[in-house]
């Protein structure tokens, strides 16, 4: 009796068409209203079912040559970039000395960062838009940087924290014994070591920041500092008369992400993992 | 031979230090003071006639923002209440749904890796872009979900999010089967489970379902806590989807704590900024006895970290 047929007889004929019933319950909710937005934003009047009579670019153009929609990716990307390298190079420094070396207040400081994890940011954002504009900040990129570099400390310590602790010690005794200085031993022995988790650490960080909404959209007044999703909040005010436009201003703010998913799952799904964080 | 120790010694507490000191200081600015801030000023009288100025409130009326906020202010009750529900709807529609697909897609069925990523992209994409999708579905006019909804019940409003009962709806539907990021976290967590385990349950007679209800359920709890600290969070949270679809409204019928903070703080004209504190408070608290709730019923401490 070949394998399949009897894996078919143990799950039972029910239990078969349960299994896929979800998998396509799944599939549709997931998928369907992207597709229904991709196929829209074609549509002379987007939605409705059916294919689009006739073909319409229009949405596209405009976004592209009106909107000029590649400033706010230019936008996203400076502020994502940098926001995520300053936190990841933070936090992995913190993470090496508390997974790593003993000192007092040790606990202390994984119970700090663990805390941010719970602490809804919403409910501490208006001290944080009062410090920007004390500072001067209002309305810069660099004031979304700051906060973006901070929102995520939580989950990216626990990523770093929890690779350090799985590199050997006996790598550390052995720099040490060569004469490697502490921090001679963090950025050659250490650090390269530790790449894959810092790197699925700092995905994590950029997922995050790349999606973030609400700080960026209380930070920036000026159209011309918004990120993607800052933008995608303009619409629902402003530009809600150009509903073509709307709906090729999602496809494309989506598309990056997407197309990046399909080509890389696997990293992404070991970030996303990682971030189960245990506090 | 001690000097040397002692330099050492020195050399090595700077270094931590010196290690320490970036991520403190984010966690500093960007966490510990806006908390003792909001804290410290939901005691105090701060609006737009004193943005410089905020005054306490006195020790005999050290509570009256709280007390503001519990009886008089209606926005706040419905957001306090909407919060709660969609807290508990997050618990027991999107936390068992991943569950399930979690279970189904462990089988290993053909697509079960595809859908497992498919089930991601929402969760991967902004928030932004998923309210602003939703907000199309419901449009009045030529939304998919409007069109679908009145086939089943056209005695519906046209504008699903013009009324009070359907916008609540409207919002939690937005964001509630998204649990890819879940589902993901389970099956990581079921994948670890010794296969022998399931074979010596075969042997014994045991069907698939039963196999998943006295194996794979018990086993996964210390992850079903997790799952559940994150998911109720975020329906603690729910703010983007919210701004997207309604702002709170019809008449502040869909409010939420998120909302109503940035509302009362920052988002109309005559601000209060002791009072969006004084709620902000509240939300961290409920924040707290969530998450210490969730790990006392769910989860054994050796299983931690």
């Amino acid at each position: 009796m070949s394998k399949s047929k009897k894996t078919a007889r143990r799950h039972g004929a029910a239990g078969t068409i349960l299994c896929y019933l979800v998998m396509f319950i799944v599939l549709v909710v997931s998928l369907y209203p992207l597709i229904w937005v991709f196929i829209s934003s074609f549509k002379e009047v987007p939605g409705g079912l059916g294919l689009p009579h006739p073909w319409k670019f229009d949405g596209y153009i405009s976004i592209f040559t009106k909107l000029n929609i590649g400033a706010y990716f230019a936008n996203s990307l400076f502020i994502t970039t940098l926001s995520t390298a300053i936190s990841t190079v933070a936090v992995t420094m913190a993470a090496y000395v508390s997974a790593r070396m003993n000192f007092r207040g040790k606990g202390l400081v994984t119970l700090m960062f663990a805390s941010t994890l719970y602490v809804p940011s919403i409910s501490i954002s208006f001290p944080i838009y009062r410090m920007m504009s004390s500072f001067q900040l209002q309305d810069t990129r660099a004031a979304v940087i700051f906060v973006y570099s901070g929102l995520n400390i939580a989950i990216t310590y626990f990523v770093i924290r929890s690779y350090f602790l799985t590199i050997p010690r006996e790598m550390e005794e052995a720099a040490q014994i060569d004469g490697c200085g502490y921090s001679q031993t963090f950025w050659r022995i250490i650090f390269p070591l530790a790449k894959p988790g810092i790197a699925t650490g700092a995905i994590l960080a950029f997922l995050n920041n790349w999606n973030e909404f609400y700080f960026a959209s209380l930070l920036l007044t000026s159209k011309s500092k918004m990120t993607i999703p800052a933008l995608l909040g303009q619409f629902k005010g402003t530009y809600s008369m150009d509903r073509n436009g709307m709906f090729s201003a999602i496809v494309v703010s989506v598309l990056p992400t997407i197309l990046l998913f399909c080509a890389c799952s696997k990293v992404f799904i070991k970030s996303l993992t990682a971030g189960a964080v245990k506090g | 031979m001690l000097k040397t120790g002692k330099k050492k010694n020195w050399r090595r507490s700077l270094f931590i230090l010196a290690f320490l000191l970036p991520g403190m200081f984010l966690f500093f600015a960007i966490y510990a003071y806006p908390l003792v801030n909001i804290f410290g000023s939901s005691f105090c009288e701060w609006n737009y006639k004193n943005l410089l100025h905020p005054e306490f409130l006195g020790w005999n009326h050290i509570f009256d923002n709280f007390i503001r906020l519990f009886t008089k202010d209606t926005h706040f009750k419905t957001a306090l209440i909407n919060s709660l529900k969609w807290i508990g709807l997050t618990a027991v529609i999107q936390v068992p749904f991943s569950i399930l697909v979690a279970l189904v897609l462990s089988k290993k069925r053909k697509g079960w890796a595809l859908t497992r990523n498919v089930f991601l992209i929402p969760n991967i994409i902004s928030t932004a872009a998923i309210g602003l999708i939703f907000l199309n579905l419901y449009d009045p006019a030529n939304g998919l979900i409007t069109d679908l909804v009145h086939l089943v019940n056209p005695d519906l409003p046209l504008n699903i999010l013009a009324k009070p009962g359907t916008a609540f709806w409207g919002v939690t539907f937005s964001y509630i089967l998204f649990g890819g990021t879940n589902c993901l976290l389970l099956m990581s967590q079921i994948s670890a489970i010794p296969q022998e385990l399931y074979e010596a349950a075969r042997i014994d007679g045991a069907s698939d379902f039963q196999a998943d209800r006295r194996i794979t359920l018990p086993l996964l709890r210390p992850m079903i806590g997790t799952v559940l600290v994150l998911a109720c969070n975020y329906g603690l949270l729910l703010y983007n989807e919210l701004f997207l679809l309604t702002k709170g409204g019809p008449d502040g019928a869909t409010y939420s704590l998120s909302l109503y903070v940035y509302q009362t703080s920052m988002g109309s004209t005559k601000l209060n900024f002791a009072l969006g504190n004084a709620a902000g408070v509240i939300q961290v608290i409920i924040g707290l006895v969530l998450v210490i709730s969730i790990n006392k019923l769910l989860r054994t401490n050796e299983s931690d970290l």
